[in-house]
């Protein structure tokens, strides 16, 4: 959570690792808070994308534990793009804090920036000074979301190399977040290439070679990506990020690149890890980044035209399609997204390599 | 080849073992700088230290006999008393404080020279009061730090059959020993600087932590753990818990963290180009990595 990082350092706000380095009062790993101002009398807890009243429950009851692990703090739910009304949150919120204890309530606050509207509750100065540092981002949020159109034949793709056959419109719409006619218009885009059903259903006939050469050009301005380089002069190892990264892998968090590869194809002619690459589910377009200090504090946004350690994907769409594996590392990016990893690696005859196996098997 | 004015780690080791009486190896440990480049003697980039100082723990804990026993020994064999020194020999009513500490020179070479330090025996907090040893000329003086005693745990043996006490004990008795930054300045300049002791020995626990790899480094806290059970039984929690404010203030501090790292730079990270930047980035994988598990586990004790 970077660019949130940024916008909410004015306030003296700072991520909860950083804060716990500075004053040594908790352990790295443990589920603190998002943000804490310098002495602890501050907590900011972030969500974006809450769909409903369980989401803010379950937000509400990490506050409270927050708050009884701070005694003194004061403790605040930002949400980002939740998708529910003003009213609906604010009589929400309302009726979870007859249910706390007072000492607990009397210290919870919370920001919620929405489409074109926000709650502030207990509107006093301090939020409200929380709220507008936190719309830039929010606006930044809403631009991240320009273009989705490839969601549908990622989608497609994905099933149409894993051989999944045929999916329901409904379905895909669901998978992609995209309204009816969004599908409509990324399925007439795929043009021959894609067979509609007479059951409301879609699949791939063959390879979308145009579309995806489409995405492949315009993969660098409509991947969201964030790359980094290790700061601390060792060099960096990305097998040994790997490691690290599978011994305790974030939700919502999965490998891609060349691990992902590998998994998808063990033989593929591929040798070393050249930089970690990892898929990071972010339905509401802001990618959280926050795991990344956990996973090693001496990693920095990467300068430009540096080599980076580590790079990160957005996946932009309502379901992940990441692959659940046994294995280490536990969470796999889909083949899709490994293959446009590969080719932004310039890998292009293993990408081709990739696709080739995924078909002859499906 | 050692450029000159560096000392192979190495080396002096083997002399050490060629010049120490037999008997006598088995009651001394070799800890600070020289102890260091040893361990990792294979990845200094200038090959060797400039230090030529040995610092041996005399052990058992709170053996002040064998120290003078030492001591004596190595005299009878022909070693010699240092100079300067900052105090001549005093007699048995001298404050010990007040006393040379014992720094011998080998029979036929000035390549190193020894300085004596004494295991404190027990815990009890705060700075330990030298002890007075009778040598031929008069009494000297034997330090004990406070938390030498961790430098006794997980000790490390060489081929040259001499131990040396493990880095990950040099950081923890670094650490502790600076949780607060007090201003104190070194006798000497290091590499042509006037430096605060603590900037020195909190470099060393970065510079410890730099040359090891990062998954060494995650080692640190369970050995940390053990060591501060061990030596501080009923005082461990409070030292766990407080153990890294000292590198935080050392971090919130430009000046001394400069300070630090012109240590390290021509210390034992010479030749390696580490920046200020870098250092941080190093400093903030061992809080993660190695300091605040421990914290965590003192708060919690």
């Amino acid at each position: 959570m970077h660019d949130l990082a940024a916008a909410l350092r004015p306030l003296g706000l700072v991520s909860y690792l950083d804060w716990a380095t500075r004053s040594g009062m908790a352990e790295v790993g443990v589920d603190g808070p998002d943000f804490v101002s310098p002495g602890g009398s501050l907590l900011v807890e972030v969500k974006v994308g809450q769909g409903g009243a369980r989401d803010l429950r379950a937000a509400v009851a990490q506050l409270a534990l927050h708050a009884r692990d701070f005694p003194e703090a004061r403790v605040v739910l930002l949400l980002l793009r939740a998708r529910m009304s003003a009213t609906g949150l604010r009589a929400e919120w309302d009726r979870l804090q007859t249910v706390l204890l007072p000492e607990i309530a009397s210290r919870l606050g919370l920001v919620a920036l929405l489409e074109g509207d926000s709650v502030i509750a207990p509107d006093d100065e301090a939020l409200r000074t929380l709220a507008e540092n936190a719309a830039e981002v929010a606006i930044e949020t809403k631009r991240a979301r320009v273009d989705r159109s490839f969601e549908v034949m990622r989608v497609l793709l994905a099933r149409w190399l894993l051989g999944q056959g045929r999916i329901a419109i409904g379905e895909l719409q669901r998978q992609t977040g995209l309204s009816h006619p969004s599908v409509s218009k990324g399925l007439a885009a795929l043009g021959d290439t894609v067979e509609r059903r007479s059951d409301r259903g879609a699949v791939l006939r063959t390879f979308p070679q145009e579309r995806w050469s489409q995405l492949l050009a315009l993969a660098p301005t409509i991947r969201q990506t964030a790359p980094f380089v290790d700061q601390s002069g060792r060099g960096g190892d990305p097998q040994r990020l790997l490691d690290r990264l599978s011994r305790a892998l974030p939700a919502g968090v999965a490998v891609g690149g060349v691990v992902a590869a590998r998994h998808w194809h063990p033989g593929l002619d591929l040798h070393g890890l050249p930089r970690l690459d990892v898929s990071v589910h972010a339905p509401e377009g802001l990618m959280d980044k926050g795991f990344v200090e956990r996973l090693d504090p001496a990693l920095v946004p990467a300068p430009v035209g540096a080599p980076p350690l580590l790079v990160l994907h957005a996946v932009p769409r309502s379901e992940s399609l990441f692959a659940q594996d046994g294995g280490a590392p536990p969470r796999i990016a889909d083949p899709v997204e490994a293959l446009l990893d590969l080719h932004e690696l310039r890998l292009v005859d293993q990408a081709d390599a990739l696709l080739r196996h995924l078909r002859r098997k499906a | 080849m050692t450029p000159p004015g560096i000392l192979d780690p190495r080396a002096i080791f083997a002399r050490l073992r060629d010049d120490l009486p037999d008997g006598v190896l088995d009651h001394v440990l070799v800890v600070g700088s020289l102890a260091a480049a040893y361990h990792h003697a294979g990845d200094l980039v200038g090959g060797g230290v400039k230090t030529k100082d040995a610092d041996l723990v005399v052990h058992p804990a709170g053996h002040t006999f064998t120290a003078q026993e030492i001591a004596l020994r190595l005299l009878a064999r022909g070693w010699r008393q240092k100079a300067p020194r900052p105090f001549e020999p005093g007699t048995a009513t001298t404050p010990p404080d007040q006393l040379p500490a014992i720094r011998l020179i080998p029979p036929d070479h000035e390549d190193y020279f020894v300085e004596l330090l004494m295991v404190p025996a027990g815990e009890t907090p705060g700075a330990k009061a030298w002890v007075s040893v009778e040598l031929p000329g008069g009494f000297y003086g034997l330090p004990g730090f406070e938390f030498l005693s961790l430098t006794m745990i997980d000790r490390q043996r060489g081929p040259d059959g001499i131990e040396y006490a493990h880095p990950a004990m040099m950081a923890l008795a670094n650490l502790l020993s600076h949780r607060t930054l007090v201003d104190h300045v070194m006798s000497s300049p290091i590499g042509g600087r006037m430096v605060q002791r603590y900037a020195k020995d909190l470099g060393r626990v970065l510079a410890l932590a730099r040359l090891a790899s990062r998954e060494e480094v995650e080692t640190w806290p369970a050995r940390w753990l053990f060591a501060l059970q061990e030596c501080f039984p009923t005082r461990w929690p409070e030292l766990a818990a407080s153990i890294g404010n000292g590198l935080r203030a050392l971090l919130l501090d430009e000046e001394a963290f400069e300070e630090a790292w012109h240590c390290c730079n021509v210390g034992l990270l010479a030749g390696r180009g580490v920046t200020v930047t870098q250092l941080r980035a190093v400093s903030r994988q061992v809080l993660a990595d190695a300091v605040l598990p421990v914290e965590s586990r003192g708060r919690t004790a």
